[in-house]
C-alpha cells in the first residue's frame, strides 16, 4: 500500500499544498515584471553603456518623415509645400500634447530667440581662435565700412527686423553662433526652412519624439503607435504620407508574429499533448498529473520576488518553461504507481527522481554563475521552482493512484528495445554521431548579436531603405560618451571629445561643444576676451564714435554695445539652454546627473567608420572619462562575452553533472550511461546548427540548458531502470517525457518568427537524439542487451 | 425751463451719438469691406508692380531723419526688390525663403527667412502691402479705414510681427487704388514713410532682378 491511501490523508496534502500555493500567489502577485533588453547583456560594462544609451532616449525614439507628393505620386521637386510644413506642425503639435511622448523635436526656434538668449554669453563661447579671425575686421577702415552696412541696413525694410541686432552687434560677431546650430543639428542632410527640418529637396519634413516608456516593452510599443495613428489621422494633409522609423516597428513586427506564431501553434501543442497523453495512458487524471508540478509556479515566483523585487519578462516566460521538466516526474511516478501502486514501487522511484532532480537543478544552479541578468533570474526561478515542484509532485501525484491488487512487473519494453538491433552497430553509429558532434562545435559561428531575434517585415525593410535616402542617415553611428559627476564636469570632458575630434579632421560630428561648452573652456574663453578687448577696446572706441559720427547716428548710438564689450560676461549655465526651446534636441545629447547617482552624460555622435582602426580604443585612453559606444564594438563586445559567457556555463554544468553522476552512481559505467543522452544532445545541437547555417546563438545555450536537464534525467532513469529498480514503465514514461516536450516544444519549429524557431529546432534536435541515446545506448553501456552483439 | 429746454437737448445729443455710435462700426466696417474689395478687384490684376519710391525713415540712433530715392519692384507672390540709388546705392532682395542686402562693394548680405518665422513673416507680409494683397492680411493684422482716405490702418495680430511694427498706414490712389504712401510706425516711436509714385503694373520684369544685386 502506498502512502497517503485513505481519503483524510489525501485531502490533507491536497488543502496543504493549496494554502502555500495560495499564500504563495499572493505574495507572487507583487513582483514587478519588465521587459528591459538590459537583462539580456552580459557584464556591468556592456549594461552601462545601453543604460547610458537609454537615458538619452537613443532606443526609445520615433523617427517619422512626412513626404508631400504629387496627385501622380511624384515627389513634387519644388521648395517645402505648405501642407508638407503645415502637417509637420499639426503632427509635432498633438505629439507634444501627449503624455505618451517627451522630447518631441518638430521645429526650431527661431534664430532671433536663439541669438538673444546666447548673445550675452558670446565672450564664453568665442574661443582665442575665433577672436583672432575678428582681428582683421577691427580696423579703422573695416570698422567704417561695417557700420556703412549697418546704416544701408538699417534704412532698408531689414531694418525692421534687425534694427535690435544691428545696434547690439554692429561689428556682426554672432553669425557665426547660429552656424554652430548646425553642429547641434548633426546631419548635413537636414535644412532648416521656417524651423522645420527639410531634407534638401525640401519635399520632406522630420520630426522626431521620445517615448515616455521603453518602446522594447510591447505592451507600451502598442500604445505608443495608437497614439501615433490617432494623431496622423487628425493632422497629416491630403497629398501628405508618412514614414516611420526606429525601435517602434521592430518591436511591434516581433509582438505580431510571436503572437500570431503563439495563437497557431499553442492550441496545436496543446491538442498533441492531450491526444499523446490520453491516447497512451488512457486516463484522464493524466491530464491532472501533468498539472501538478506546475503548482510550483506561485512558489516559484514568490522565492523569485525575495531576491528580484523587479524581474524579467523573458526570465519569467522562460523559467515557467522550464519548470515543465518536472512534468516529466510526474508522469514517472503516475505510470509506476498505476503500474504497481505500492510503497515499495514509491521506494524504488526515489533514488532516480533524486538524482535527476539534483543533477537538473545543479545545471540551473550554475547559471546562477552567469554575467546575464536574465539567466540568474531563470536560475532562482526554476530552481527554486523545481525543488517546489517534485516536493509537490512526491505528495500529490499518488493520491491521484486507484487501489487495487499490485500487477507482477513487467520488463517486457525494456527487453524489446535492448534486442532492437545489434549493439555492436547501435554503438558504433552513436559513437559516429558524436565524433560529428565534436566536428561540428568548432566549426559553428556563435552570432551574439540580439538583432538576430528581430524580424523585421517587408514594409519596415522597404520604410527604413527610403528614410536612409531621404536623410542620408545610411551607415552606424557612434557614440562618444562623456561622463562626469556633474554636467559641468561631463560637459568638460565633451569638449576634450570634441576637440580630439577637429584635430583628426572629423568634421561632421554632433555635438553640443560649440554652443554648451563646460566651465573650463568657457573660463579660458572669456579670460581670452578679457585679454583681447583690452587691448583693442579705447581704439575700437574711437573707431565706431568717429564712423558713426560721419554716417549719421546719433553720439550715444552705439555705447551699450561698448559698454558691453568691457562688462563681465556671466557663464553660460547648461540648465539654461536645457529650459530653452532648444531642450528636446539637447535632450538627446545631454543627461544630467540622475538622483540615484547616475553620472551626468554629455554624447557627441560620429560615424562610426570615422573611429575604424583603433581610433576608439586611442581615444577613450586619450580622454579619462570618455566611452565610446559603437554599433559595431558593442556588437562584437556582447558576442565576444556572451560566447564566453557560455562557454563556461556549459562546461560548469557538464563538470557538475558528471560529478553529481559519479556521487551518486559511483561505477564509471553507469556514470557514461547516464551521461550519454547528454553527449548525444549536444553533439545533435550542434550538427543541426552547423547543417542550418553554421551558427548558434544565445537561445540555443538557453534552451541547451533546459535539453542537458531533460537529457541527464532520461539516462538517469534509464540506468535506474536497467539496474533493476524499474517497475516496467520506465521506458515508457520516457518515451512519453520525450514525446511530450517535443510535442510541446517540437511545434515551435513551425514559427516563422526566429527566436521561436530557435527554440523548437533546439529542443527538438536535442531531446530527440537524448531519448534515441537513453533507450537504446544507455542499455548498451551498461553491459544490457548486448547478446545479440 | 432752461433745465428742460438743457434736458432736451442732452437727451436729443445722446440719441444721436447712440445712433451714429450704433451705425458708425456697421458703416466703417462697410467702408472697410467695400475699400478692400476695391484693392482686391485692382490687385486681381497685378502681376508685377513698379514705382519709384522716396523713403523717409525716422530712427532714434539717427541724428536726423534720412531721406532715400530709389525704385521698387514686386512681382506675387513673394518676390521684392528696393534698389535705392541715392544718397548711397543699396539693393534690398526678396526671393521666397531668401533675402539678399547688398552695398557698396561688399559681400552681399544674405537672410535666410527660412530660419526665422517672423521674418518669413513679414517677408510674405511686404509683397502683399505693395501688391494689394489686403484680404490675404485680413487674418494677420486688425484693419480699419484712415481719416483721410482711401487708406489702412493695420494693427498685427502675431506677436513675432508685433514685436517689430505697431502699426501699418497705408493711403491708396483714389482712382486707381494703387498704394500712394506707407508708414510703418515701430513699436519704440521709429518709423518709416515710402512714397510711390510712377507706377507700371505688370511690365516686363527680369526674373535675376530678384535674386541678382546687379544683374548684368
Amino acid at each position: 500500500m502506498i502512502p497517503a491511501r485513505t481519503p483524510r490523508q489525501t485531502a490533507l496534502r491536497w488543502t496543504v499544498v493549496l494554502l502555500i500555493v495560495v499564500a504563495a500567489s499572493l505574495v507572487a502577485r507583487h513582483i514587478e515584471v519588465r521587459e528591459d533588453a538590459l537583462d539580456l547583456l552580459p557584464s556591468e560594462a556592456v549594461r552601462h553603456d545601453t543604460r547610458a544609451l537609454q537615458r538619452l532616449g537613443v532606443m526609445d525614439r520615433v523617427f517619422v518623415s512626412l513626404e508631400a507628393r504629387t496627385d501622380a505620386g511624384q515627389p513634387t521637386g519644388e521648395g517645402p509645400p505648405a501642407r508638407l510644413l503645415e502637417s509637420c506642425e499639426r503632427l509635432g503639435r498633438a505629439l507634444s500634447h501627449s503624455p505618451r511622448f517627451r522630447e518631441v523635436v518638430y521645429r526650431f526656434p527661431a534664430a532671433t530667440a536663439l541669438l538673444d538668449q546666447l548673445w550675452v554669453h558670446l565672450p564664453v563661447l568665442m574661443s582665442a581662435a575665433d577672436l583672432q579671425q575678428l582681428a582683421p575686421r577691427l580696423t579703422a577702415e573695416a570698422v567704417h565700412k561695417a557700420l556703412t552696412e549697418d546704416f544701408l541696413l538699417l534704412t532698408s525694410p531689414a531694418g525692421l527686423l534687425l534694427k535690435e541686432q544691428i545696434l547690439r552687434d554692429p561689428l556682426a560677431m554672432a553669425p557665426p553662433l547660429l552656424r554652430r546650430l548646425h553642429v547641434l543639428q548633426g546631419d548635413g542632410a537636414v535644412t532648416l526652412r521656417d524651423g522645420f527640418l527639410t531634407n534638401r529637396r525640401g519635399d520632406a519634413c522630420l520630426l522626431w519624439a521620445r517615448s515616455a516608456a521603453p518602446l522594447t516593452d510591447s505592451f507600451v510599443a502598442e500604445e505608443v503607435a495608437a497614439v501615433l495613428d490617432a494623431a496622423v489621422g487628425d493632422s497629416l494633409l491630403p497629398g501628405v504620407t508618412m514614414t516611420v522609423v526606429g525601435s517602434l516597428p521592430h518591436t511591434l513586427s516581433n509582438a505580431h508574429l510571436v503572437r500570431h506564431d503563439l495563437g497557431r501553434l499553442l492550441p496545436m501543442a496543446v491538442v498533441a499533448l492531450l491526444v499523446l497523453l490520453l491516447g497512451v495512458l488512457r486516463d484522464l487524471r493524466a491530464v491532472l498529473v501533468v498539472a501538478i508540478p506546475f503548482l510550483a509556479i506561485p512558489i516559484a515566483i514568490a522565492l523569485l520576488r525575495a531576491f528580484y523585487p523587479q524581474v524579467s519578462a523573458v526570465s519569467l516566460g522562460f523559467g515557467i518553461a522550464l519548470l515543465g521538466i518536472c512534468v516529466d516526474f510526474a508522469l514517472h511516478l503516475f505510470m509506476a504507481l498505476s503500474r504497481e501502486p505500492t510503497a515499495a514501487a514509491l521506494a524504488r522511484l526515489r533514488r532516480p527522481v533524486a538524482l535527476a532532480a539534483t543533477t537538473t537543478i545543479g545545471v540551473f544552479a550554475v547559471l546562477l554563475l552567469s554575467d546575464v541578468p536574465v539567466h540568474r533570474q531563470m536560475a532562482v526561478l526554476a530552481g527554486g521552482g523545481m525543488s517546489a515542484a517534485v516536493v509537490i509532485t512526491w505528495w500529490l501525484v499518488p493520491t491521484l493512484i486507484r487501489g487495487g491488487a499490485p500487477p507482477p512487473r513487467d520488463r517486457r519494453p525494456l527487453r524489446l528495445v535492448m534486442r532492437t538491433g545489434r549493439g555492436g552497430v547501435r554503438l558504433a553509429g552513436w559513437g559516429a554521431c558524436l565524433l560529428l558532434g565534436l566536428w561540428a562545435w568548432p566549426h559553428l559561428h556563435y552570432n551574439g548579436d540580439l538583432k538576430t531575434f528581430d524580424h523585421p517585415t517587408p514594409e519596415i525593410e522597404r520604410d527604413e531603405a527610403r528614410f536612409h535616402a531621404q536623410w542620408d542617415t545610411s551607415g552606424d553611428r557612434a557614440f562618444l560618451l562623456a561622463r562626469g559627476r556633474d554636467l559641468a564636469t561631463a560637459l568638460d570632458v565633451n569638449d576634450e571629445v570634441y576637440a580630439v575630434l577637429r584635430s583628426r579632421g572629423v568634421s561632421d560630428a554632433q555635438s553640443v561643444a560649440p554652443l554648451l561648452p563646460g566651465p573650463r573652456v568657457q573660463a579660458r574663453n572669456r579670460d581670452a576676451w578679457r585679454a583681447f578687448w583690452g587691448e583693442r577696446r579705447a581704439q575700437l572706441t574711437v573707431d565706431i564714435e568717429g564712423a558713426a559720427r560721419e554716417l549719421g547716428f546719433a553720439p550715444d548710438a552705439f555705447a551699450p554695445f561698448l559698454a558691453w564689450l568691457e562688462a563681465e560676461a556671466p557663464p553660460l549655465e547648461p540648465q539654461s539652454l536645457l529650459a530653452s526651446p532648444l531642450a528636446p534636441l539637447l535632450g538627446s545629447l545631454v543627461s544630467p546627473a540622475t538622483g540615484d547617482g547616475g553620472p551626468a552624460l554629455v554624447a557627441t555622435l560620429v560615424r562610426d567608420a570615422d573611429l575604424a582602426g583603433g581610433e576608439a580604443t586611442a581615444l577613450e585612453a586619450a580622454i579619462h572619462g570618455v566611452r565610446v559606444v559603437s554599433a559595431t564594438r558593442w556588437r562584437n563586445s556582447v558576442e565576444a562575452l556572451l560566447k564566453d559567457n557560455s562557454l563556461r556555463l556549459s562546461l560548469t554544468a557538464g563538470a557538475l553533472t558528471l560529478v553529481l553522476l559519479a556521487v551518486a552512481l559511483r561505477r564509471p559505467r553507469p556514470v557514461i550511461a547516464a551521461g550519454a543522452p547528454v553527449l548525444s544532445a549536444v553533439a545533435a545541437i550542434g550538427l543541426f546548427g552547423w547543417a542550418t547555417g553554421g551558427e548558434i546563438n544565445p537561445l540555443h545555450v538557453l534552451m541547451g540548458v533546459m535539453v542537458i536537464g531533460l537529457s541527464v534525467d532520461y539516462g538517469v532513469f534509464i540506468v535506474s531502470a536497467v539496474e533493476g529498480t524499474d517497475s516496467g514503465t520506465t521506458f515508457l514514461a520516457v518515451t512519453l517525457c520525450a514525446a511530450s516536450t517535443m510535442t510541446g516544444f517540437g511545434v515551435l519549429a513551425l514559427a516563422d518568427h526566429p527566436a521561436l524557431y530557435t527554440l523548437g529546432t533546439t529542443v527538438l534536435a536535442g531531446i530527440g537524439a537524448a531519448w534515441v541515446t537513453a533507450l537504446w545506448i544507455t542499455p548498451l553501456l551498461l553491459g544490457a542487451g548486448r547478446g545479440d552483439s | 425751463m432752461i433745465a428742460r429746454r438743457r434736458l432736451r437737448w442732452l437727451t436729443a445729443a445722446i440719441v444721436t451719438v447712440a445712433i451714429m455710435a450704433a451705425s458708425a462700426p456697421r458703416s466703417m466696417a462697410d467702408d472697410l469691406a467695400s475699400l478692400l474689395a476695391s484693392i482686391a478687384a485692382r490687385a486681381a490684376g497685378v502681376r508685377t508692380l513698379a514705382c519709384t519710391v522716396r523713403q523717409e525713415r525716422y530712427l532714434k540712433v539717427l541724428s536726423q531723419p534720412v531721406l532715400f530715392t530709389g525704385k521698387l519692384t514686386v512681382e506675387k507672390p513673394d518676390r521684392l526688390r528696393l534698389e535705392f540709388t541715392a544718397p548711397l546705392p543699396s539693393v534690398f532682395l526678396l526671393d521666397g525663403s531668401h533675402g539678399t542686402h547688398c552695398s557698396g562693394d561688399g559681400e552681399p548680405r544674405r537672410f535666410d527667412l527660412g530660419a526665422d518665422p517672423a521674418m518669413a513673416a513679414m517677408g510674405r507680409q511686404m509683397t502683399s502691402w505693395m501688391a494689394g494683397d489686403y484680404a490675404a492680411l485680413q487674418d494677420r493684422y486688425e484693419m480699419a479705414t484712415m481719416e483721410p482716405g482711401p487708406g489702412v490702418v493695420m494693427t498685427p495680430r502675431d506677436p513675432g510681427v508685433a514685436r517689430v511694427i505697431a502699426r501699418l498706414e497705408v493711403l491708396f490712389e483714389p482712382e486707381t487704388r494703387h498704394p500712394r504712401r506707407l508708414e510703418i510706425i515701430e513699436p519704440g516711436g521709429d518709423r518709416t514713410v515710402i512714397w510711390f509714385t510712377g507706377i507700371v503694373v505688370n511690365g516686363d520684369v527680369d526674373p535675376r532682378a530678384f535674386s541678382e544685386c546687379h544683374p548684368a
